[in-house]
C-alpha cells in the first residue's frame, strides 16, 4: 500500500504567535507553507520572532490564534513522544555538562524511545555508525564535552540530533558563535548527513551566504510578521535581502 | 572488563573503610568480640549494637541523600552552584525544629517536634510548587531565586532564636548551625532508611529524565519529556528526602554540593542514573569517615561535623579541579 506523501512539512494557517500573558510581536495574522525535503532558511533580524516559531514546532504553547500544522497534522494533537520521533533540534550553544563525554550525548538521542527501561545505544571502538565517522567525530568519541572546541560540541549536537532519527531537524542559529572555518565544518557535516539520511531541515540563521549557498526554501520573519516565503532564488532576485536589514 | 575491575576495587576499597570505621576509632573493638560465644554480652558488643551500628546507617544514609539531592539539583537547575540548601527546604525543617524546642519545649529529637519541622518543609515545598506553577515563574531560575530568598529568611530568623535564646538551648545550640549527628537506637535508624530508602530508588530509576534535561529544556522537549513536569516531580521528592533526613541532623554543609562534582571530574558517569548512584556511596562514605574524624579530634567531644566535612572535601575539590 501506498501512503501519499503530504507536500507541506511543515505549515502555519492564519497565526498569531506569542507567549501566554506577553503581548505578541504583532496582532496581524499570518500564513505560510514549507515544501517538503526542502532546506529551508528562517532569516530575520533579532526579536522578529524565529525562535517563538521554533518553539511552536517543538511543542512549546506559543500559538495564540490560527493552526500550526506538522505533516497536515496540528502540532498539538501529537503526543510527546511522538514529537520526539518528528522533530530533533540542535540548540543554540548555551549550558552543557562539561563533564559529558561525547559517546553518552550521542546515546541520549534514543531517551525518547528508550523509555525508562529499554537500552540506550552504545558508540565504542566496537559500533561507530556510518554517520558518527563520516562528520568526523570518531575521535571526540571519548573526550568530554568541555575539552572539545565549540565547533566540534556544535557537530556533536548536530550528530545526537540526528541520531534521533526524526523527520525533521531544527537547527536554531547553529553556528552564531563558530569562526569561518568551524562554520564551514559544520555545514560540511549537515550536508553529509542530509545525504545519509533523508530529512526536513529548517534553520535559523543569519548567514545569507550559507542560505544563498545551501537553501532552497526561505521564510523571513520580521517583527512577528511574514516578509518573505518563497524560493531562495526569487528571494536574492527580488532583493528581499536588502529589505530585510531595511525593516522597521 | 575495565569497569567489572574498577567496579570490583572500588568495592573492596569501601568495605575497608567501612571495617575500619566499625572497628577503629576512639572506641576500638576487637574482631575477637564477635567470634567469641561468651562474648555476645560484652560491653563491647552491646556499644557494637546499640551505638556504632545504628550510627554508622544513620551516616550513611545522610551523607548519600545529601549527595544525591544535590547532584539532581546541579542537573535540574542547570547550575553548578546549586546545593541541596538551596531552595530553603531544609533551613524551614531546622527553623521549625528550633521553635519547637524554643516556644513548645519540646525536645528537638521527638516525633513532636519533627512533625513541627516537617509543617514548616511541607508549607516552603507547597509555596516552592505554587510559585512554579501558577505564578508565571515556569522560568526555573526565579524558583531558585526564590528560594534563596527563603533560604536566607529562615536562616536569618533561626540564627535570631538562637542568639536570644542561647542561655536556654546552652552551647549545644551550636549544632543546628553547623548540623549535627545524634545517637540514635537501631530501631530509629531503621525506620529512617524505610522512609529515604524508597525516595531514593525512585529518584534513581527515573534519573533518564534528568539525562533529557541535561542538554538543555528545548532537547529535552524533542525528546518527550515536558521540562516543567520534570521539575515538579523532582522538587517533591528530593525536598521530601531532604526534609526526612534533616529532621535528624540539621544542615550538612559541603557534602551535596562537591561530592557529585568530584564523582563527575573523576569519573564522567555515562548517565545521571550512574551518578546519582555513586555519588550516594561516596556521599556515604564521605559523612561516615567525617564522623569518625570529628569523634577523634579532642575525644569525648565532638567536633562540629559541617566544620569537619568542609576541611576534609575542601582540599580534595580544589585539588581535583586543578588537575582538571
Amino acid at each position: 500500500m501506498e501512503t501519499i506523501k503530504p507536500k507541506f512539512f511543515f505549515e502555519g494557517n492564519e497565526l498569531i504567535l506569542g507567549y501566554p500573558g506577553v503581548p505578541p510581536l504583532s496582532r496581524q495574522a499570518f500564513s505560510f507553507q514549507i515544501p517538503h525535503f526542502a532546506i529551508t532558511a528562517l532569516v530575520g533580524l533579532n526579536g522578529s520572532g524565529k525562535s517563538t516559531l521554533i518553539h511552536g514546532l517543538i511543542g512549546e504553547r506559543v500559538v495564540l490564534q490560527g493552526q500550526l500544522k506538522c505533516f497536515d497534522k496540528p502540532i498539538n494533537s501529537f503526543s510527546s513522544r511522538e514529537l520526539s520521533e518528528l522533530v530533533a533540534i540542535v540548540p543554540q550553544e548555551t549550558v552543557f555538562p562539561g563533564n559529558l563525554k561525547v559517546r553518552h550525548v550521542l546515546s541520549f538521542s534514543q531517551l525518547g524511545r528508550a523509555g525508562l527501561f529499554g537500552k540506550l545505544p552504545v558508540f565504542d571502538a566496537a559500533s561507530i555508525p556510518y554517520i558518527v565517522s563520516a562528520m568526523e567525530l570518531t575521535p571526540l568519541l571519548q573526550k568530554r564535552l568541555g575539552e572539545i572546541s565549540s565547533g566540534e560540541r556544535q557537530r556533536v549536537f548536530l550528530a545526537r540530533a540526528i541520531l534521533q532519527h526524526s523527520k525533521i531537524i531544527v537547527l536554531d542559529e547553529p553556528t552564531n558563535h563558530l569562526d569561518l572555518k568551524a562554520s564551514r565544518a559544520f555545514w560540511n557535516a549537515l550536508t553529509k548527513a542530509r545525504a545519509l539520511n533523508s530529512m526536513d531541515i529548517l534553520i535559523s540563521t543569519h548567514d545569507l551566504n550559507f542560505v544563498k549557498e545551501q537553501c532552497d526554501w526561505v521564510l523571513a520573519l520580521s517583527e512577528g510578521q511574514l516578509l518573505f516565503n518563497g524560493t531562495k532564488e526569487s528571494f536574492f532576485e527580488e532583493k528581499w535581502d536588502e529589505k530585510l536589514v531595511d525593516s522597521p | 572488563m575495565k569497569r567489572l575491575f574498577g567496579g570490583g576495587l572500588l568495592l573492596t576499597v569501601l568495605f575497608i573503610c567501612l571495617g575500619l570505621l566499625l572497628f577503629g576509632g576512639a572506641q576500638a573493638i576487637s574482631f575477637d568480640t564477635f567470634t567469641a560465644e561468651s562474648m555476645t554480652n560484652s560491653a563491647d558488643h552491646r556499644i557494637f549494637w546499640l551505638l556504632k551500628i545504628p550510627r554508622l546507617l544513620l551516616v550513611l544514609t545522610v551523607g548519600g541523600a545529601l549527595a544525591m539531592v544535590g547532584g539532581t539539583y546541579q542537573i535540574l537547575f542547570n547550575n553548578s552552584l546549586a546545593d541541596p540548601y538551596i531552595l530553603g527546604v531544609s533551613s524551614s525543617v531546622t527553623l521549625g525544629l528550633v521553635v519547637a524546642e524554643i516556644f513548645l519545649g519540646w525536645p528537638s529529637n521527638s516525633i513532636k517536634a519533627m512533625g513541627i519541622g516537617l509543617g514548616f518543609a511541607l508549607i516552603v515545598i507547597l509555596l516552592l510548587l505554587f510559585c512554579f506553577y501558577f505564578h508565571k515563574l515556569q522560568n526555573m531560575e526565579r524558583v531558585v531565586l526564590f528560594g534563596v530568598g527563603i533560604n536566607f529568611l529562615f536562616s536569618s530568623a533561626l540564627f535570631i532564636l538562637i542568639s536570644l535564646q542561647n542561655h536556654t538551648l546552652g552551647s549545644g545550640s551550636m549544632r543546628w548551625l553547623f548540623g549535627n549527628i545524634p545517637w540514635i537506637e537501631l530501631k530509629e535508624s531503621f525506620a529512617l532508611i524505610a522512609i529515604t530508602a524508597p525516595i531514593g530508588i525512585i529518584i534513581v530509576i527515573f534519573g533518564r529524565y534528568l539525562d533529557g534535561l541535561s542538554l538543555g529544556d528545548t532537547v529535552a522537549r524533542t525528546l518527550g519529556f515536558n521540562p516543567n513536569h520534570v521539575r515538579g516531580f523532582y522538587l517533591v521528592l528530593t525536598s521530601l528526602l531532604l526534609t526526612s533526613v534533616t529532621c535528624l541532623t540539621g544542615s550538612i554543609g559541603f557534602i551535596g554540593l562537591v561530592v557529585p562534582h568530584c564523582v563527575r571530574l573523576v569519573f564522567a558517569p555515562r548517565s545521571s542514573r550512574v551518578l546519582l548512584l555513586i555519588s550516594f556511596v561516596f556521599g556515604a562514605l564521605f559523612l561516615a569517615v567525617s564522623d569518625t574524624i570529628s569523634r577523634s579530634i579532642l575525644p569525648p567531644l565532638e567536633f562540629p561535623i559541617g566544620m569537619v566535612t568542609t576541611l576534609l572535601g575542601g582540599p580534595l575539590f580544589l585539588y581535583l579541579l586543578w588537575k582538571r
